[in-house]
């Protein structure tokens, strides 16, 4: 039998951290999806009912009806892709709008803790990765400051450039979640983890396998703040 | 005699950030009886209600930057005896937000009944009476 390598396994240990802790917002997501179909159904039955000339009704009611459904393919084919570790392929993309659907995703239970988070993001911050992984690791990173941060925080995100890099870097007043040096952490995955330093080991390990890095740590000028540095795709 | 003339349209405000689910319940809730103008955010919702008469409030409770119970909250604060139906694909507690009467939560997905069964019991239909 193959051994596992422990990257994987500690990919596999976030998406369940991540599927366990979102589970209320996934369920959400696909409520309102079988939403879409209820209507498209009703709307369906609706024509049907309609006396005299309601051919169009009728086709109009069945192009929404297969948008719904693909809609509810595409986000169930996703759910998938966003909740189980599988082999996936380095493609182009923009971390600007990863972050922003990250947000999106979190905000319900960002604010359900009165936490706000402010983004802003440079609008051609092209990176070649991961697409799940990525979303993965930011969504772990937000997850955790939203369970450590007191109520009330604001937390700023932003994604820049930075040299060759994109940086996204996450900055609050109030002091961010605890972390051993994330240098260290590899090496003490063999004993425990945090939550926070699971999702920390393996960010700086998918930053450093392009030539990225990470910044973060117990040292006094990393306490409210944590940098991802990314090389930036050749445009 | 009096006389009764046609209805009156109900007006609706609906919010949902979801752009088909926006579409398709737009579609669902509109008929002869009902006008319904729909919109994305909270804020867009606040703009809309403060230049033009409404029967009926729903909102997702779900929405970028002010939720739906912030909107509420405003809404009840511009006309306290305004109808409101919340929906939401997360559990509800309404008792905990205190949002005040003439206000009905459902649970996504619902079907197109249970909707118009809660529009029924917050806005009865008008008939207006000519003399």
């Amino acid at each position: 039998m193959t051994a596992l390598p422990l990257s994987d396994v500690l990919e596999a240990a976030a998406y369940a951290l991540i599927s366990e802790r979102w589970h209320r917002t996934y369920v959400h997501d696909m409520r309102s999806g079988l939403q879409t179909l209820r209507n498209a159904l009703e709307l369906l039955g609706r024509a049907a009912r309609t006396p005299g000339e309601n051919l169009a009704a009728l086709e109009r009611s069945v192009a929404l009806a297969k948008r719904a459904m693909d809609t509810h393919e595409h986000f169930l084919t996703a759910l998938m892709q966003q909740t189980t570790r599988h082999d996936e392929a380095a493609a182009p993309m923009n971390l600007g709008e990863v972050v922003g659907e990250v947000l999106r995703f979190t905000r319900t239970g960002a604010s359900a803790k009165s936490i706000a988070f402010r983004a802003e993001s440079i609008p051609d911050a092209l990176i070649v990765a991961q697409p799940c992984k990525c979303r993965l690791l930011l969504l772990g990173i937000c997850t955790v400051w939203i369970e450590e941060l007191g109520p009330g925080a604001a937390v700023d995100v932003s994604v820049r450039r930075s040299g060759p890099d994109a940086l996204v870097e996450f900055k609050s007043e109030l002091p961010c979640p605890a972390v051993r040096d994330p240098a260290e952490l590899w090496r003490a995955a063999q004993n425990a983890l945090t939550p926070y330093e699971l999702m920390v080991s393996l960010t700086r390990q998918w930053a450093g396998s392009r030539g990225g890095r990470l910044e973060c740590g117990p040292e006094p000028d990393l306490r409210n703040a944590l940098r991802i540095y990314y090389p930036m795709a050749e445009q | 005699m009096p006389q009764a003339s046609p209805a009156l349209p109900l007006r609706v405000l609906y919010i949902e950030d979801n752009e088909l689910v926006r579409e398709i319940t737009c579609e669902l809730l509109a008929d002869e009886a009902r006008e319904v103008v729909a919109v994305a955010t909270g804020e867009e919702a606040l703009s809309v209600f403060q230049q033009s008469r409404f029967d009926l409030v729903v909102t997702d409770v779900s929405l970028p930057t002010m939720s739906g119970i912030d909107l509420v909250r405003e809404v009840k604060r511009i006309a306290p005896s305004m109808p409101v139906v919340l929906a939401s694909g997360y559990p509800i507690e309404p008792a905990d937000w205190r949002l005040g009467p003439q206000v009905r939560t459902i649970v996504k997905p619902f079907d197109a009944d249970q909707m118009n069964g809660l529009i029924r019991d917050l806005c009865p239909p008008l008939t207006a009476q000519l003399p």
